[in-house]
C-alpha cells in the first residue's frame, strides 16, 4: 500500500499511477433488491501512465477496460485502490479520495473521449456551445468574442473548418463528430486524454485518419494517452506500451514491439493470433482460435480466470491465482504476466519485420 | 502541408455537405418546426384549434347575444335557414333570415314554428345587440355578427329547452370545456415531471414506491374512479371552484403516463454519454438537468401532453353529462349535453346534440396535433 507512489523505481515517470484497483458491483434480485453475487468488473489492477506515453489497454468486450478508465476519471468511484496523478514535480493527489469540488479542478488535466461519437455529443448543441462549455463552466473565458476565438481555434486544431462552429452536430459525419469530441477534450489544455474505444464506431478508412490526428495532436501537445481498444491491430500504430485485460485484471503489461514479438501469456498469444494479418510471409502462421466463452466477471473460474480457456492449461492453473510478475532484467524496460509459466512457455508473435512494415504503413 | 490535406479529405467524408446550411444550422425547434408543417392534417387541425381558441377568449364578441337571456316563445326553435333568395326570386347579396311564428299542433299541442316569409332580417357584420363586459374589463355592445335588428333573434344552430340560443351558450361553453383540457394538462405535466423526475433522478427505494403507487393508480378503472370523486364534491359550491376541483379530478389519473415517460427519459438519458461528457466537463446537477436532460426530451412530453388533452376534454363532458362534473349556471359542452338527455326533446330538437359535434372536432384536432408533434419531436431520429 505504501509503495503504490512509487513502486519498483518506476514510478517516476508516472503522471497516473494506479494501484490495487478494484470495482464490484453488486448483483441484486427480487424485490427487495437482495444482494446475490458480485460482477468484479475491476479487480486488482495496477499500473503506470508515463507522462507522454501512449498505454493501449487491450482486451474482450466485458473485461472491465471501461469501468477501469471510469474509475481513474472517477466518474464511477472504484470499490477500493488508489489513483494518483500527478503534474510536473507536485505531490501527487488520490483522485480517489477527493471531494468533487477537488476534482472539477483534477479533471481539466483528465480528459475523455467516448466511443460513439453520436452519443457523445449533444445534438441540441451547436459546435460553439458544445466544445466552449467546459471553457464557459471552468471560467476560462470572459467574453463571447474570445469563447468564438478559443473554440475556432480547437476547431482548426483538430482540422475542421472553424466556419461550422454555428452548426449542430447532426451536419457531421462520424469521423467529423469524433474530431469534435477530441476538440471538446482538448478545449481545457489537458496532459491526459483517456480514449475509450475512440474509433471503434468508425469506418476503417475514416479510423486511420483519427489515429493520425491523435498522434499528431500528441506531439504538439505533449500529450499523455490512455488508449482503450479491444483488438490489438488498432493499437499496433498508436501505443508504446500495451496493458492486456483479461476478466477484470491485468494479464500482461509491456512495449508494445516486445508484446507483440514475444508475448509472455497465452491470451496475448491468442489476440495476436486474431489480429488481421497483412503479411503474405506469414500469413499461413496457425490461428489460435479461443474456444469458450469470455469468463464471467460475476462468476468467475477458480484460480486463473483464463485456464478453462488456455491451450497450455494444467492443474496448477485450476488452483492457484498467477500475480502479475516482472519478466525482464533490471535496466530493461519492464515486461510483466500473470501467468504461471510465463518464463517457460514459448509463445508465437507476430515477426518484428511484420510490426515495422505495419508502422511504417500507417 | 499535410493540414491542408487533411481538411480535403475531412470534407469528402461529410454526409451533409450538399445539404442547405439552414439544416445544418438548424437548432432542434426549427428541426421539429419543419417536420411538423410537413404534416398536413397537423397543420390544418393546428389552425382549427387557432380559430375555436380564439373564439373562447373572445366569446363575448363572437356569441351574438347574452347566453343567460331566454325568450320563452323561441323555446326549442330549430335553426334558421340563412337566405340569399326571397319568396319573389330576388337575389340578396346580404343574407337574410325569416323571423319565426309559433303556432300550436292542434292535436299535440306541440310547438310549431313557422317562418313568416312577409317579413326579411338582414344579417350583419358588427351589429349592436346585449351589452356585455369583455373579460370583466371593456364594455362594449358591439357583437362580431347578428341580425341587424337587436331586438330580433338570429336562430343559428337552434334555441334550447328554455329559450336561450344555443349557438351563444356553445361559444361561451368553450371556454370551460377547452380550458379544462389545458389546466388539467398543465397540472399533469407539472405533478408528472416532478414526481417522475425524482424518481428517475434518485432511482432506488423512492423510484420503487413512486411506481408501485402509478401501477395502483393506473389499475383503477378511470370513469368509474372520477365519478366516485365527484360525487363527493358539494353541490352548492360557486363554478370556479368546482371547476378547479374537476380539473385535480381529472389530473388524478394524468400525471402517472407522463412520470412514467419522464422516468423513462430520465434513465435512459443518465445511459447518454453527452450527459456523462458534460459530467465530467464539471457541470453542476442543476445544469445537467436543465441543459441536458430537459431539453432533451421536452418536445417528446409537449407531444405527449397534447395527445392527453382530448381525454380532459372527454373527461369533463362526461362528467358533467351525468350531472356530476359542472351544474347549472356554469356553461360547458357537457353541461349542454345535459340538457339533451330527454329522449323526447332529443326526437323534436336534434340539434341540441350539436356542441358534440364541437366535441368532436376539437378532440379530433388536438389528436391530430399531437400525432404530428410527436413524430416531428424526435427530428434526430431520422437524420
Ligand atoms: N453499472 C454496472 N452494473 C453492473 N455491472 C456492470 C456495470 N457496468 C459494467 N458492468 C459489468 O462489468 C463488466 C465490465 O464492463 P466494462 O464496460 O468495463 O467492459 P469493457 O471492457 O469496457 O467492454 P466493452 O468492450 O464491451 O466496452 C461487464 O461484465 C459488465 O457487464
Ligand atoms: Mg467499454
Amino acid at each position: 500500500m505504501t509503495d503504490a507512489i512509487q513502486p519498483a523505481g518506476r514510478g517516476d515517470r508516472a503522471i497516473i499511477s494506479v494501484r490495487n484497483l478494484v470495482k464490484y458491483f453488486p448483483i441484486e434480485s427480487g424485490l427487495l433488491r437482495r444482494q446475490v453475487g458480485l460482477v468484479k468488473a475491476v479487480d486488482d489492477v495496477s499500473f503506470d501512465l508515463n507522462d507522454g506515453e501512449t498505454l493501449a489497454l487491450v482486451g474482450e468486450s466485458g473485461c472491465g477496460k471501461t469501468t477501469t478508465s471510469h474509475c481513474i476519471i472517477q466518474a464511477q468511484r472504484p470499490t477500493a485502490g488508489e489513483v494518483h496523478f500527478r503534474i510536473g514535480d507536485t505531490r501527487p493527489v488520490d483522485l480517489t479520495k477527493m471531494e468533487k469540488a477537488d476534482l472539477k479542478k483534477a479533471r481539466r488535466n483528465i480528459r475523455m473521449i467516448y466511443q460513439d461519437p453520436y452519443s457523445s455529443l449533444n445534438p441540441r448543441m451547436t459546435l460553439l456551445q458544445i466544445i466552449g462549455e467546459p471553457l464557459k463552466i471552468h471560467g476560462q473565458v470572459k467574453s463571447q468574442d474570445e469563447l468564438r476565438a478559443r473554440v475556432s481555434d480547437l476547431l482548426r486544431l483538430v482540422r475542421l473548418d472553424p466556419s461550422t462552429l454555428n452548426r449542430y452536430p447532426h451536419a457531421f459525419s462520424g469521423g467529423q463528430r469524433q474530431r469534435i469530441a477530441i476538440a471538446r477534450a482538448l478545449s481545457l489544455s489537458p496532459k491526459v486524454v483517456i480514449a475509450d474505444e475512440a474509433v471503434s464506431a468508425l469506418d476503417v478508412s475514416v479510423q486511420a485518419q483519427i489515429l493520425n490526428l491523435l498522434k499528431e495532436l500528441q506531439r504538439e501537445l505533449g500529450l499523455t494517452y490512455l488508449f482503450v481498444a479491444h483488438n490489438l491491430a488498432v493499437v499496433k500504430y498508436e501505443a508504446d506500451r500495451v496493458a492486456v485485460m483479461y476478466a477484470g485484471k491485468i494479464v500482461e503489461i509491456g512495449e508494445t514491439e516486445e508484446l507483440y514479438t514475444c508475448p509472455k501469456h497465452p491470451y496475448t498469444e491468442a489476440l495476436i493470433s486474431a489480429a488481421p494479418n497483412p503479411d503474405p510471409d506469414t500469413k499461413n502462421r496457425p490461428r489460435i482460435v479461443l474456444t469458450g466463452d469470455v469468463a464471467d466477471p460475476g462468476n468467475l473460474p477458480g484460480g486463473c480466470s483464463f485456464h478453462p480457456r488456455c491451450r497450455y492449461a494444467e492443474d496448477l492453473c485450476k488452483q492457484e491465482t498467477p500475480p502479475l510478475m516482472e519478466l525482464s532484467a533490471a535496466g530493461e524496460p519492464s515486461h510483466q504476466s500473470a501467468c504461471h509459466f510465463a518464463d517457460r512457455l514459448s509463445l508465437a508473435g507476430i515477426g518484428a519485420a511484420e510490426l515495422t512494415t505495419d508502422r511504417d504503413a500507417a | 502541408m499535410t493540414q491542408t490535406a487533411d481538411v480535403r479529405t475531412v470534407q469528402t467524408e461529410a454526409v451533409a455537405e450538399q445539404a442547405d446550411e439552414r439544416v445544418l444550422v438548424a437548432s432542434q425547434w426549427q428541426l421539429v418546426r419543419w417536420r411538423f408543417l410537413q404534416h398536413k392534417l397537423a397543420v390544418i387541425s393546428l389552425i382549427v384549434l387557432g380559430l375555436f381558441y380564439s373564439v373562447a377568449i373572445f366569446a363575448e364578441f363572437v356569441a351574438p347575444y347574452d347566453p343567460t337571456e331566454f325568450r320563452e316563445e323561441l323555446t326549442l326553435a330549430p335553426p334558421h335557414k340563412i337566405r340569399f333568395v326571397d319568396p319573389e326570386g330576388n337575389f340578396h347579396l346580404r343574407p337574410f333570415v325569416h323571423p319565426f311564428e309559433k303556432t300550436l299542433d292542434e292535436v299535440t299541442y306541440a310547438a310549431i314554428f313557422i317562418e313568416d316569409e312577409t317579413v326579411m332580417q338582414p344579417l350583419g357584420l358588427f351589429v349592436k345587440g346585449d351589452p356585455y363586459k369583455l373579460w370583466g374589463l371593456f364594455e362594449s355592445d358591439i357583437h362580431l355578427f347578428g341580425l341587424q335588428d337587436p331586438d330580433a333573434r338570429l336562430s343559428l344552430l337552434g334555441q334550447d329547452t328554455v329559450g336561450r340560443d344555443l349557438f351563444t351558450r356553445i361559444v361561451y361553453g368553450s371556454r370551460i370545456s377547452l380550458t379544462i383540457g389545458l389546466v388539467g394538462v398543465a397540472m399533469s405535466f407539472f405533478l408528472g415531471i416532478l414526481i417522475g423526475g425524482l424518481s428517475g433522478y434518485l432511482g432506488g427505494t423512492v423510484d420503487m414506491v413512486i411506481q408501485r403507487i402509478i401501477e395502483s393508480l393506473r389499475a383503477l378503472p378511470t370513469l368509474p374512479l372520477w365519478m366516485a370523486l365527484s360525487i363527493a364534491l358539494p353541490h352548492d359550491w360557486p363554478v370556479v371552484r368546482t371547476y378547479f376541483f374537476i380539473v385535480i379530478i381529472l389530473s388524478t389519473v394524468g400525471w402517472t403516463s407522463i412520470a412514467r415517460v419522464v422516468r423513462g427519459r430520465f434513465f435512459a438519458l443518465r445511459e447518454e454519454d453527452f450527459v456523462g461528457a458534460a459530467e465530467l466537463d464539471g457541470a453542476s446537477n442543476l445544469r445537467v438537468i436543465f441543459r441536458y436532460l430537459l431539453p432533451s426530451f421536452m418536445s417528446y412530453i409537449i407531444a405527449r401532453l397534447t395527445l392527453a388533452i382530448p381525454q380532459m376534454i372527454l373527461g369533463e363532458t362526461a362528467l358533467s353529462f351525468i350531472g356530476l362534473g359542472l351544474q347549472p349556471p356554469a356553461i360547458s359542452w357537457g353541461v349542454l349535453l345535459n340538457d339533451a338527455q330527454a329522449i323526447r326533446v332529443l326526437a323534436l330538437s336534434p340539434w341540441l346534440l350539436l356542441p358534440t359535434a364541437f366535441v368532436v372536432v376539437s378532440i379530433l384536432a388536438f389528436n391530430f396535433v399531437g400525432d404530428g408533434l410527436r413524430d416531428a419531436s424526435d427530428p434526430y431520429s431520422h437524420v
